[in-house]
């Protein structure tokens, strides 16, 4: 740490610590080659884009490949591997079933190569048909299924710890109600006009427009969380003033 | 002001805008003000069970967030880490994301190397990491850890882990949390795990993540909390709990204090550029 | 005879898959028979699913490669960049798959703090990451200046809700209004913010989820039934 400091009256102030280490400032720069975006796009920016693009590639392939790939293809398949990285483990048995995931990841990559492309169709096949199949029950359960549960299970007039009819909950409850059909018939009514559904409709956009203001406020707070660390990064890890 | 006057200033360059924002969070920054802060209805219920929790109940935390979302959750999974080494409750972390390997070694030195020299990875903590496989590989953990974890990322089997000696699956976890900023994450546990397995879920999640979730509390998830706030809140709720126990000012709080000032600024940007649009619409009828 | 084609194998697996969450749920009682085939047909595909996941990784990195390498060669637009691109990329797979800075050989753990790998992450890509996402925030800032206007009502309300969440979210307001009369409490900002996000927004935000939720069901009936066009499916 290089230390900028003063001297006053015999006291000494210290004003700032700038880091010395190289992996801060390495940091930090990237950072800022970053944030020249603000000014125009430049060279810097350009530079950290591809490094970014190129150093997540191959990270995400790594973790894939020691994380996955090696345990669940690479050892079963080859059972002595299992010595290679740790070299007092036991070795296990030759497992047939490994052969299955490893084929199809070959196909996969026949994408490659345009004459075998035709053959990377099975994967996708396997990863739509596993998609869709997990998908359909709980999507029904979770998300429509226990959505109306809760918009209806407790009825609409709740109470609260002491017995007593809670008013604010209970209006809530069927505001919440009437703003969810009325947003459902919003998404439903889209050439008939009716003397129910187009006012209803028009409450829904209200709703709809609430949602995407609450969105949007929170939308803002994430993006200004990240600044403010970046912030606190630059200037108290790298150059120390606070 | 004229209306050309007023035309220019809701034309401005917004380089100036960028330089405001910039100024003021970097001063704000450097001022640290500290707001104090109480936990909120969502995230009062996450506090109190974790709390509950006899001493020895392993907790599951999924760290299912990358570098562009560690601001927001990592403070999280720095606040509920320090609440279960208060209480002696062993930690697993696992992850859906590729980061989470790294995410959790950034816990581990952090926080748990740090504050807890006495804690013991292994029978306080233990990191089994990530695997691919997105949700599917929350949905096979349900009934067993061993359907894909053959040890934690050091290589030590998972039978001579002390801190999962009373844990087959994940209903054998206290709570499982998900700190999620995307997909997969939080949305998937409840799918997969919390609605389908009827595990106790609980989460946490960026800003622009959070209104999509209200619609699962309480019944799906019995908390959440929400962004930089919800983290916040919670290291508020630890500090008035163990007050001798967790550092002073944790970095949420920290945090919040710029993250105010910079709010109040993108109101005031937003009054500003409707309150010129207003005035020149009133200038404009005014000499029609 | 049945010509194999890939949409008969979407349609088996995801049929399989689906009986499995009636039969085999998870968190259900040990399944038998007929049961533990499909629950072991179950552990089986989710397992495969995520190998998959990794040789779309490999794919990914691959054509990458491909396409980097292939603006170098023919010197195609911002060709100087591309270098950059295809050198940290093979640096970091060496450096990863070979767990350079552990112990010798590849016997140590790859995210251990004192790799290169770890060392590569917290310097460059974690930085670069954060970053690049936090240059939003400025974007935030100027488009609530620039475009953000009340041109009619839908956009009152919009703007109106968000700017409830903004300032009922800032800390210790709770604090301070606390201290007010009682008369002034509908004033509570943060009140209004939490009441905006439990109802309204949570109603907008189910009928959302129930939307999304039947689109994706009936998207997976079709893709199952074949009348999905594209891969697999009907020509």
């Amino acid at each position: 740490m290089a230390t900028l400091a003063q001297r006053e009256d015999g006291v000494m102030t210290v004003l700032a610590a700038v880091s010395t280490s190289v992996d801060i400032w390495v940091s930090a720069v990237l950072t800022l080659m970053v944030f020249s975006f603000l000014w125009r796009d430049n060279s810097f920016y350009k530079f950290a884009e591809h490094l970014f693009v190129g150093v997540s590639a191959a990270y995400w392939m790594v973790v894939g490949f020691w994380t996955t790939l090696w345990p669940r293809v690479i050892v079963p398949l080859f059972p002595e591997a299992v010595t290679v990285v740790r070299p007092d483990a036991p070795v296990g048995s030759f497992e047939i079933m490994a052969l299955v995931p490893a084929g199809l990841g070959l196909l996969m990559l026949s994408r490659l190569v345009p004459r075998l492309s035709n053959w990377a169709r099975w994967p996708t096949a396997f990863v739509l048909g596993t998609t869709a199949g997990y998908a359909v029950a709980r999507y029904i359960r979770s998300d429509i299924l226990y959505q109306i549960r809760a918009a209806i299970g407790e009825g609409l007039v709740l109470h609260d710890r002491a017995g007593r009819v809670d008013v604010g909950e209970s209006l809530g409850a069927v505001i919440l109600l009437i703003g969810t059909v009325c947003c459902l018939i919003y998404f439903m009514n889209t050439r008939r006009e009716g003397r129910v559904t187009t006012p209803a409709a028009r409450i829904g956009l209200m709703v709809l427009m609430v949602t995407f203001g609450a969105s949007f406020g929170s939308a803002v707070m994430a993006r200004i969380s990240l600044l403010v660390a970046r912030m606190q990064e630059l200037i108290g890890t790298w150059l120390g003033l606070i | 002001m004229d209306a050309e006057k007023l035309g220019s200033l809701e034309r401005i360059d917004r380089r100036w805008i960028f330089l405001i924002l910039a100024l003021v969070v970097g001063i704000a920054v450097i001022v640290e003000p500290v707001f104090p802060d109480r936990a909120g209805e969502l995230v009062r219920p996450i506090f109190d069970h974790l709390d509950a929790l006899p001493a020895g109940t392993p907790v599951l935390i999924s760290l299912d967030y990358s570098p562009s979302s560690a601001p927001e959750l990592e403070p999280m999974a720095a606040a509920l880490t320090r609440h279960a080494m208060i209480r002696g409750l062993p930690i697993c972390f696992i992850s859906l994301w590729p980061t989470g390997n790294n995410m959790a070694e950034r816990l581990e030195s952090g926080v748990l190397r740090e504050e807890y020299p006495a804690a013991e990875v292994g029978k306080d903590w233990v990191v089994l990491g990530y695997q691919a496989g997105g949700e599917l590989l929350a949905h096979a953990v349900v009934d067993s850890l061993g359907a894909r974890f053959r040890s934690d990322v050091r290589g030590v089997p998972l039978n001579e882990l002390p801190a999962l000696t009373t844990v087959t699956g994940l209903r054998d976890f206290g709570l499982v949390i998900s700190l999620s900023a995307g997909v997969p994450g939080l949305k998937e546990w409840i799918l997969y795990v919390g609605d389908a397995g009827h595990v106790p879920l609980a989460g946490g999640c960026t800003g622009v993540g959070a209104p999509q979730f209200f619609p699962y509390y309480p019944r799906q998830i019995l908390g959440l909390m929400a962004a930089l706030k919800g983290a916040a809140e919670y290291e508020a709720a630890l500090s008035a709990r163990y007050p001798d126990s967790v550092p002073a000012t944790m970095q949420a709080t920290r945090g919040m204090g710029p993250q105010a000032v910079a709010h109040l600024v993108i109101v005031l940007f937003i009054v500003m550029g409707n309150g010129a649009l207003l005035w020149r619409r009133w200038r404009s009828g005014r000499t029609a | 005879m049945i010509r194999l084609r890939p949409q008969h194998l979407l349609s088996f697996v995801a049929i399989v898959l689906v009986v499995a969450s009636f039969i085999a749920p998870p968190g259900g009682d040990e399944p038998r028979g007929v049961a533990s085939l499909f629950a072991f047909a179950d552990s089986q595909f989710s397992s495969w699913f995520g190998v998959l996941a990794v040789f779309a990784f490999i794919l990914g990195g691959a054509s990458l490669l491909r396409t980097h390498g292939r603006r170098v060669r023919r010197r195609e637009g911002d060709w100087k960049y591309s270098i950059v691109t295809l050198v940290s990329f093979l640096v970091v797979l060496v450096v990863g798959l070979g767990k350079f800075g552990g112990p010798p050989g590849l016997t140590g753990d790859p995210f251990s703090p004192e790799g290169w790998l770890t060392r590569i992450f917290s310097s460059v890509l974690s930085p670069l990451h954060a970053t690049l996402y936090s240059l939003l925030a400025f974007y935030v800032a100027s488009a609530s200046y620039r475009a953000f206007r009340i041109r009619g009502w839908e956009s009152s309300v919009l703007l109106g809700s968000a700017m409830i969440v903004l300032v009922g979210r800032i800390p210790s307001i709770d604090s301070w209004t606390d201290t007010w009369p009682t008369v002034f409490g509908f004033l509570r900002m943060e009140a209004w913010s939490l009441w905006l996000l439990k109802v309204p927004n949570t109603a907008g935000q189910r009928a959302i989820m129930i939307g999304v939720a039947l689109g994706i069901v009936t998207m997976a009936v079709r893709m199952i039934s074949g009348l999905e066009k594209g891969q697999g499916g009907r020509k």
